[in-house]
């Protein structure tokens, strides 16, 4: 809100610059900015809504800069019966304030009334309406003033009927439609005005009026934010109706107005206001222990000083220690416990006064960890901790890591063919409007659109993602993505996963066929047949590795291909913590043999890992590599070795034997070979060569 | 001939005379006994001379370049090192064999670091689900359905179910107070959602960090003077300056009373001088005990939350926070 300098200066009588004030506001009151006419510009905090006003403003620059503050020197009896006010409920409008004044002669403002409203940004009316305004401006308090002749009957504050109109007091005679959760007054004829928000144009203010009412009420900023939000019209008003303003304002606001309307429009006011206050509020006193004061701010700030800064902003003190009584202003309705006093005094203590200090701690937690197996729904450091190192490793790798969005689009749920997707009421924009059930929809975007900028792009995310079922869940995927599709995506990716899962420590990992209903709904996001689910030892399947589905790169038109993968964090991360394990270093040497053999295409390189394993009866194989894979292409099958034969491909392993018990002799490593080699011929129907 | 012979040996041994660097000797002996030196150019010339010449001049040269091959030895050896032959020399220059290289995003790595700095100071560091009920995000911290800040946060709700994406990571105070007892200090780095406009400065998706510390109720309770001082030993470690200084303002948050804002101030680097909005902090509201089934009045303690753009988008001077969720590699690259 905007704060005429001078009047501020007038009313708060500091001596500071508008600059110095500025800076003390900011620091303890609310962030203050002085404009480039000098005036303060001030962003009024939710809980201030005291502040709305000059004259409360000016209060509190003069507590926070030791200048003479002049309060109100105008007041005014209630108990006036001029006009019958009926209030249908007291939560909606808790006190509505009235006075009448007759013989007023409407006509144009003094010239220093329009400037002072001018230079807030207000438009000069007519004496009457700028009388009604410059004291909202100066006490926080709206007003409305009714063209007495035109009112038919008492007023009544109710919620307008379901199919009522007004006409507003605006320069366009907008009519607005009301309903039952708006808040009017009414008349004897209907709505005159909305409570708190505007005036009705049938009764306003013109040219002829001679007597006029003017209200000062109190409206539920609940009711009038309701309002405000049905009708979609802000005023100067509503704004401060919103805040929530004190009840305790409106005859004082009354009498202000009448003491101004003497001097501009003449005219005399009622001796007594219409005040009809159902359940008049209670200055709010409370307690405060000032040791609790030291003990939550941690500063020394000693009673006296505890009981200076509270009477400075016009608290009501008595009282010491442990026993301070403290009565809050009328004008203070943010302030209900304790923690508000101490707020208040530190503020005006000084948050600079407070010393840096390190606290005095329990080296750890007194309650303990949660069990790690508990079912919490978050995660702790550890797990954190995994992660990142898990995210320099695939950076050690090459792979790149992105942050995306946490929503895709209905496109990209059509083409990743999702169903059940959670989904946002009112989304950003339609790019974003379900929650991702997986990180990948987006990498493969990433993959595509960097592909304009490189060759080969590999990038990964980790992150939540969430799932009809109501669950979220971590996820870590990767992608691969080449200009030229050189066959090998796959491998590539698959080698990644390995050599990560190797470096977490989890070396229990089995790559099998896409089973249906796989890890959700992933494996149809690939080719057919070019996909594997990745498991653990004991079978529970933690990701998948696989081709991009053709038809789903063409339609996100991909210029290339893409291989991509996906991981259950969490899974992965806990199954990790429970592995490795020390293997004594070998004590005899080892002996290395290969074993080159042609195999028909439809033997996979498990079965022959496994046959030799099965064959392996002296337990002498510590280990096989394969060294070679070799598919003929075109030509090539046409050479003597495959083309004698039925066989599809060419595989070299390399054995490595060794025993801990001695140094293998060349008859046993040869006797352990001859048996392997037979295994192969026999299960598989390789041709050794 | 024999005045060639003569300039040739000058000229070489003035070299192996006055030169002390290995290198240069090297350099020099190439110049003098190489493939194109004057030397070998008279010994190749030597096969096509005639017999006689051949048998006069051929041991005069071959003399020669012992005696030069002698000098410079001895030169080289006196000059403290053998010479790499230069056959033998890497260009250094040239560029290394080509690795690609990773990355680890800006925010992961700002990240690290701040749960480095805390679990140093004995925060447990925890991260909550993003999807949240309205009790956790907004009722239990003190915002009922009617309070304004619930409209100001601009919160995404789930169609359909009684859920939005978390506005901040304050819903994590919640749950871990619902299941521990203090003491405790903990920090909460996460997601969060709000439904506006994006521009350079504005995202609806971005992250926090919430830092709450709760001690018993005493003089020697966890203060505001202690949320100064860990703050203040945060942004020094974090910004690497020790000169850092923290500063609050009045501020207004439901679920803390006292509010203030959190400003700091470097001492050196590009940020020196000038004050920096920072964050929100406060003491705890005791509402908030309440709501997570705590005696109100028996404990006290500290909440803050910061963003994690803000203070990565200072440090290597980014100016759109856009970039963070791009998935551009030419930004990404950088890191």
């Amino acid at each position: 809100m905007k704060f005429s300098w001078k009047w501020l200066v007038e009313l708060s009588g500091t001596d500071v610059s508008a600059q110095e004030a500025a800076a003390v506001l900011s620091a303890k009151a609310c962030e203050t900015e002085v404009g480039d006419d000098g005036n303060l510009e001030a962003d009024i905090l939710p809980n201030r809504p005291d502040l709305l006003a000059h004259l409360w403003l000016a209060r509190e620059l003069a507590s926070l800069t030791g200048g003479k503050f002049r309060g109100p020197d105008y007041s005014l009896n209630t108990g006036g019966d001029a006009v019958r006010v009926n209030i249908t409920d007291a939560a909606a409008c808790p006190r509505y304030s009235a006075l009448v004044v007759r013989g007023v002669t409407v006509g144009p403002s003094p010239e220093s009334l329009k400037m002072r409203l001018e230079t807030l940004g207000l438009s000069s009316v007519n004496n009457v309406v700028d009388v009604m305004n410059v004291v909202m401006l100066e006490l926080g308090q709206p007003l409305h003033a009714f063209d007495l002749a035109k009112l038919q009957g008492g007023i009544t504050v109710r919620m307008a009927a379901k199919g009522e109109k007004l006409t507003a007091l605006d320069d366009a005679r907008t009519e607005y439609g009301l309903d039952p959760s708006v808040l009017v007054i009414a008349d004897g004829s209907g709505p005159v005005a909305i409570a708190g928000i505007k005036g009705g144009a049938s009764t306003a203010v013109s040219g002829g009026t001679k007597d006029i009412l003017i209200e000062a009420a109190n409206f539920s900023p609940s009711v009038v934010r309701a309002g405000t939000a049905r009708l979609n019209l802000r005023t100067d008003a509503s704004v401060r109706f919103s805040y929530g303003i004190a009840p305790a304002m409106t005859v004082s606001a009354l009498a202000r107005a009448a003491q101004l309307l003497k001097d501009v429009a003449g005219g005399t006011a009622e001796s007594a206001a219409v005040d009809a206050y159902p359940h008049p509020s209670k200055p709010v006193t409370l307690m405060l222990d000032t040791g609790y004061v030291r003990g939550l701010l941690g500063a020394d700030v000693d009673d006296d000083a505890i009981a200076r800064i509270l009477s400075g902003l016009g608290f009501t003190v008595s009282g010491s220690g442990a026993s301070m009584s403290v009565a809050a202003p009328v004008w203070r309705t943010d302030i209900r416990r304790q923690e508000d006093l101490i707020e208040e005094v530190g503020r005006v203590y000084g948050y600079e006064n407070i010393p840096s200090r390190a606290p005095v701690v329990y080296a750890y937690d007194e309650w303990g960890w949660l069990n790690e197996d508990e079912d919490v729904p978050w995660d702790e450091y550890g797990f954190i901790r995994e992660r990142t190192v898990l995210a320099h490793r695939l950076a050690g790798m090459g792979y790149a890591e992105v942050y995306n969005y946490a929503f895709i689009s209905d496109e990209l749920k059509e083409i990743f063919g999702l169903t059940t997707l959670r989904e946002l009421a009112k989304p950003q924009s339609e790019e974003y409007r379900y929650l991702r059930p997986s990180l990948l929809p987006r990498l493969v975007l990433n993959v595509r659109d960097n592909l304009r900028f490189a060759n080969v792009v590999r990038l990964f995310e980790t992150g939540h993602r969430f799932t009809g079922d109501g669950r979220e869940t971590s996820r870590l995927a990767l992608a691969v993505g080449a200009k030229k599709d050189t066959g090998e995506l796959f491998f590539e990716l698959k080698g990644a996963a390995d050599l990560m899962l190797q470096e977490m420590g989890i070396t229990d990992i089995q790559y099998d066929d896409v089973p249906p209903f796989a890890f959700a709904t992933l494996a149809l996001w690939c080719a057919p047949g070019r996909a594997a689910e990745v498991k653990t030892g004991n079978g529970t399947a933690v990701g998948v590795v696989g081709l991009l589905h053709p038809a789903i790169a063409a339609k996100l038109k991909v210029r290339g291909a893409v291989a991509v993968a996906e991981f259950d964090l969490r899974t992965l991360i806990r199954h990790a913590q429970g592995e490795r394990e020390y293997e004594p270093l070998p004590k005899y040497p080892a002996v290395e043999r290969d074993i080159s053999m042609l195999v028909n295409d439809d033997v996979r390189i498990r079965d022959i890992l496994q046959t030799i394993q099965r064959a392996d009866a002296s337990d002498l194989v510590r280990d096989v590599d394969v060294v070679d894979i070799f598919v003929p292409t075109g030509d090539e099958k046409l050479a003597p070795e495959f083309s004698r034969h039925e066989y599809g491909k060419s595989v070299a392993v390399r054995m490595v034997y060794r025993s801990d018990e001695r140094t293998l002799t060349d008859t046993e490593v040869t006797a352990a070979e001859t048996a392997i080699k037979k295994a192969l011929q026999d299960e598989l129907g390789a041709l050794i060569r | 001939m024999d005045d060639r012979i003569r300039r040739i040996r000058d000229a070489a041994k003035k070299e192996w005379e006055q030169l002390r660097d290995a290198a240069e000797l090297e350099l020099a002996k190439v110049r003098h006994l190489g493939r194109k030196s004057e030397l070998n150019e008279l010994l190749r010339g030597l096969k096509e001379r005639a017999e006689e010449e051949r048998r006069e001049w051929g041991p005069k040269l071959q003399n020669l370049r012992q005696e030069l091959e002698d000098g410079f030895r001895t030169a080289a050896e006196k000059a403290g090192g053998v010479a790499a032959k230069v056959a033998d020399r890497i260009d250094v220059t040239a560029p290394g064999l080509r690795r690609d290289r990773g990355h680890v995003h800006p925010l992961t790595q700002a990240q690290e670091s701040i749960n480095a700095i805390f679990s140093s100071m004995g925060f447990r560091v925890l991260e909550g689900p993003e999807v949240e009920t309205a009790w956790n995000n907004f009722d239990a911290l003190n915002i009922p359905p009617d309070h304004p800040a619930r409209a100001l946060m601009d919160t995404f709700w789930l169609k359909g179910e009684d859920a939005l994406m978390r506005t901040h990571t304050s819903p994590m105070q919640v749950r871990f107070m619902q299941a521990h007892q203090p003491p405790f200090r903990i920090i909460v780095p996460g997601r969060v959602y709000r439904n506006e406009a994006t521009d350079a400065t504005h995202e609806f998706q971005f992250h926090q960090v919430e830092g709450l510390m709760v001690s018993r109720r005493g003089a020697d309770g966890v203060s505001m003077a202690n949320l100064k001082g860990i703050l203040e030993h945060f942004y020094r470690r974090y910004f690497n300056d020790p000169g850092i200084v923290v500063r609050f303002n009045a501020s207004y948050f439901p679920f803390t009373e006292p509010s203030v804002e959190v400003f700091m101030k470097a001492a050196r680097g590009k940020l020196a001088g000038r004050w920096i909005e920072i964050g929100g902090a406060g003491m705890v509201h005791q509402d908030v005990f309440k709501a997570v089934g705590y005696v109100p009045g028996e404990f006290q303690g500290f909440a803050f939350g910061m963003s994690l753009e803000r203070p990565t988008m200072l440090k290597y001077g980014i100016d759109d926070v856009r970039l963070f969720h791009g998935g551009d590699i030419r930004f990404l690259r950088q890191f």
